[in-house]
């Protein structure tokens, strides 16, 4: 039981790695815009299928770890990864079992919610910049979506 | 300024330890990637890439002269106003290890820190003009705010005229807003936007952009006019840290 959980903690370690290391890689211009959230695709991908795990706390810690990596305000990622992981976590027995194009829109409407304390927060701070263009990198995350189906769990196997 | 914005910054100095290792991961893959597109277009383009090279480099020799030749009379001249003389700045080449991660601030990180003797609020520039200036430091890396974010604002003064206003970041990423010009100012399109090295943090004389648009509105205390950077703001692997020889690091 307690390898399970060590190769757990692994796997969300290394998961999160990746995605903070796409998500800081340097692109310009348009691609900026257009650049996905790649550590909100993992954090609601771990919310989906491992609820019992993955938690608020989890997602606050990773929240974090990007707000350093991304040299954001401290905390702004974390409070946007624990609403992600609540979201998520509400309604995860019905959306494991919605088809992949319905899955993908759910998970635009919840990124959408995820921008929108990113926008919030920006907004109080006073350091509102390009946020037409930004929305567009919302609607390329929610794009990757069905790719994430590629590492999920039968839906057989979390029954038994 | 720019850098006393965060509140946190001490205690993220303390945290970029976690940072380190996925900054380390993400740049060495780009510059690897990028030593070997290179490494091929070497193998391709490196004859007449070289025939270019010299054709430009004998061009910028002559301008170079011509350049020294009026340093030479501009000193002169300058020492017979009794003016101050222009103080030679010293540039360091830096290397851009990541562009702003998401699309609300406009930042790159770069190679040199503390370590390096970087300073709060030095200017970064590359060979068109300004880019920004260095708003928080690591150990080995350091944060530049480029102009394109709300956060800096920069004074500059109209080449032609000595116009003064303040740029700030405009709606759009390569275009600039030139505020507190007054409606009597002397400010037409295509007029050449230096630094006008009040504040102190940038040295006068840098270029930083050209008046793309002007708006006189009658009523208005000032004329809204838009800036188009030289520099380009979004693509660069490296870039210019300029100081002061005589002034050593105050704020280590």
């Amino acid at each position: 039981m307690k390898q399970i959980t060590v190769l757990y903690y692994t796997k969300l370690i290394a998961s999160v790695f990746v995605a903070l290391a796409l998500s800081i890689w340097p692109v310009s211009g348009l691609l900026l815009a257009l650049k996905p959230h790649f550590v909100a695709l993992v954090v609601i991908y771990w919310a989906l299928w491992t609820p019992a795990r993955f938690g608020l706390l989890a997602a606050f810690f990773i929240g974090l770890w990007a707000d350093i990596t991304t040299q954001t305000l401290l905390g702004q990622h974390a409070l946007a990864f624990i609403l992600l992981t609540f979201l998520t976590q509400k309604v995860h027995q019905r959306l494991r079992l919605f088809p992949l194009l319905q899955q993908t829109g759910v998970v635009l409407v919840f990124l959408g919610f995820y921008q929108l304390t990113f926008i919030w927060v920006q907004g109080m701070l006073g350091e509102l910049n390009h946020t037409s263009l930004s929305w567009l990198g919302v609607l390329f995350t929610a794009l990757l979506w069905p790719l994430t189906s590629l590492f999920a769990p039968k839906i057989k196997s979390l029954i038994n | 300024m720019a850098t006393d914005h965060y509140q946190d910054i001490r205690t993220r100095i303390n945290l970029n330890f976690f940072a380190t290792p996925v900054f380390i991961t993400t740049h060495t893959i780009t510059a690897s990637f990028a030593s070997v597109v290179s490494r091929l277009q070497q193998g391709f383009h490196a004859t007449r890439e070289n025939k270019q090279l010299k054709k430009e480099n004998y061009i910028l020799k002559a301008q170079l002269n011509q350049l020294q030749s009026l340093q030479a009379e501009n000193t002169r001249l300058r020492q017979l106003l009794k003016a101050k003389p222009w103080k030679n700045y010293v540039f360091k080449v830096a290397e851009v290890l990541s562009i702003s991660s998401y699309p609300f601030a406009d930042e790159l990180v770069i190679n040199q820190g503390k370590k390096q003797g970087v300073i709060l609020g030095q200017p970064v520039v590359d060979d068109k003009g300004v880019i920004g200036q260095v708003s928080r430091r690591q150990e080995n890396t350091s944060t530049v705010l480029l102009l394109g974010d709300v956060r800096l604002q920069i004074p500059v003064q109209v080449n032609r005229s000595g116009a003064r206003g303040i740029l700030t970041a405009g709606d759009n990423t390569n275009v600039l807003n030139l505020q507190y010009v007054t409606n009597t100012s002397d400010i037409v399109e295509n007029d050449l936007i230096m630094t006008s090295g009040l504040g102190g943090h940038f040295p006068a004389g840098l270029p930083v952009g050209r008046v793309i648009h002007v708006e006189k509105n009658v009523g208005d205390a000032f004329i809204s006019v838009n800036v188009m950077p030289l520099a380009s703001l979004n693509s660069h692997k490296e870039v210019l840290l300029l100081s002061k020889p005589d002034k050593q690091d105050k704020t280590a």
